[in-house]
């Protein structure tokens, strides 16, 4: 009993360092990043003096390529603290962010890893909501006009469910969008477990790569919060897979 | 009710293992090893640096590619600002049922409309229809005045109707669609309607419905091959 007592220890002490480590990974794959490329004139953007116009200019030309795209793309933009929608160059929607938060470890990537990770629109491979893209109420066609007269649609103005997104992008990256205000119990109460149930998929992904003897993963995060009805509308006009330019 | 009674199972649990003696210790060692994870990936992620490939350069040096950045961002600029329509454009919200006009950058009007309800109305197996309106850019492919309203066969259906032949009498249906009528493809259109007092509410089967002030004005602003932008 003592021994299999020692072998539980030792296991939840090794997962521990194994998922406490993983922002390496994440390091790792910036530093591969870099070793792929082998362009010479980026060594003129790694001088921290030209970090700003080099930030601007990977952003531009990654909404220039996002403008030949025909569906709708997001654009986040921390230096503005906008998130805007995005089509063929114009402007759909823009909406001001209230709070950012961004994780430490992408705040930390030199210009170089910054522009090969935001220099190019990021495809949305995974959108996860508390709210759903398209509201569909499915109705029954009437045998005749009286009981069509009886069940006549109603306009409403719907349930409004409280609204938090998760987005996962290329490379592990996760956008987080919040809505602003929590001023019911309700949304307080659905916050709390969208945040549980990620941080619950989260490490069952680890637990999985641990299983398997894989490295484990890391999802750097930029967090977000706007209004609530910016984030509704956002949210169901982006497509299942859509592109994203991230700027700060 | 659901939430209350799981906080108070939740708490119930807590309490009886706190109070169990055999399991206070365990419960004591186990709380600090969940967040043990998170503080060691904050120590990895303060001790990280991003590899260093920086390079030293001189202040000219600098000075000169900072130059050449600015140029590269003003051409990309110009470029950026070329792809917005210089002719008028309609940009409706679907979400909050809104419509937006706009020359260039700038805002001309924005008020109501209504929109596509989100009805998937089935007759049967067989047939189905979804009543919503579609996201993206379109064209002003036509414009009419006085349009006439041809009804499809789900208009019929809806409303326990039996559905006529073709071009029976009964399929059209003069004033519902308002003075004007401007055609975005595939049986889409901008038109007024009767039910104003529904005006920013999801209530249409896919076509985008304005005030009739509001359809005067889009109808006179936008020409044929106009961009609408849907989203």
């Amino acid at each position: 009993m003592k021994k299999f007592k020692y072998i539980f220890f030792t296991l939840i002490i090794t997962i521990t360092f194994y998922v406490g480590l993983s922002p390496i990974t994440s390091i790792q794959e910036m530093e591969r990043l870099i070793q792929e490329d082998s362009t010479s004139s980026s060594e003129f953007y790694n001088a921290f003096e030209l970090q700003t116009s080099s930030h601007e200019k990977a952003f531009k030309e990654a909404v220039l390529i996002m403008s030949a795209n025909d569906s709708i793309s997001l654009i986040i933009n921390l230096k503005d603290s906008t998130a805007s929608l995005f089509i063929k160059g114009v402007t759909l929607h823009s909406t001001k962010i209230s709070y950012i938060k961004i994780d430490p470890i992408i705040t930390k990537f030199n210009t170089h890893v910054y522009q090969k990770l935001f220099g190019k629109p990021l495809l949305i491979s995974k959108q996860k909501a508390t709210i759903i893209k398209e509201p569909i109420v499915v109705i029954h066609a009437p045998k005749d006009t009286l009981e069509a007269a009886l069940n006549a649609y109603k306009p409403d103005t719907l349930i409004q469910n409280p609204a938090y997104i998760q987005m996962k992008l290329e490379h592990n990256l996760h956008i987080i969008m919040e809505q602003e205000d929590n001023p019911r119990l309700n949304d307080i109460w659905t916050r709390f477990l969208f945040r549980v149930q990620n941080s619950v998929d989260n490490s069952l992904e680890n637990l999985i790569n641990f299983s398997r003897l894989r490295k484990p993963t890391y999802h750097p995060y930029i967090q977000i919060k706007i209004p609530v009805d910016d984030l509704r509308s956002i949210y169901r006009a982006l497509p299942n897979q859509p592109q994203v330019v991230v700027y700060f | 009710m659901d939430q209350i009674r799981i906080i108070k199972t939740v708490h119930r649990f807590i309490r009886n293992v706190i109070t169990t003696s055999k399991y206070t210790y365990s419960f004591i060692f186990v709380i600090p090893f969940l967040f043990l994870p998170i503080l060691i990936q904050k120590v990895v992620i303060t001790l990280a640096s991003s590899p260093d490939v920086y390079n030293v350069l001189s202040e000219d040096k600098i000075l000169e590619v900072e130059k050449q950045l600015r140029l590269e961002i003003s051409k990309l600029n110009i470029k950026l600002d070329g792809k917005i329509p210089k002719s008028n454009y309609l940009i409706i919200n679907t979400s909050e049922n809104d419509f937006s006009l706009y020359k260039g950058k700038k805002l001309i009007h924005k008020d109501k409309c209504s929109t596509g309800s989100y009805t998937l109305l089935k007759n049967g197996d067989q047939q189905e229809w979804m009543f919503k309106t579609p996201k993206g850019e379109f064209k002003i492919l036509s414009k009419t005045t006085s349009p006439i309203w041809k009804k499809p066969d789900w208009a019929f259906i809806e409303v326990g109707l039996p559905v006529p032949s073709k071009n029976h009498w009964s399929r059209f249906e003069y004033g519902v669609l308002g003075d004007y009528a401007l055609n975005l493809g595939q049986g889409y259109l901008i038109h007024g309607t009767l039910y104003q007092r529904f005006l920013g509410l999801p209530v249409t089967h896919g076509c985008v419905r304005l005030s009739d002030a509001n359809l005067k004005l889009v109808y006179t602003s936008l020409n044929q091959g106009s961009k609408v932008y849907i989203y």
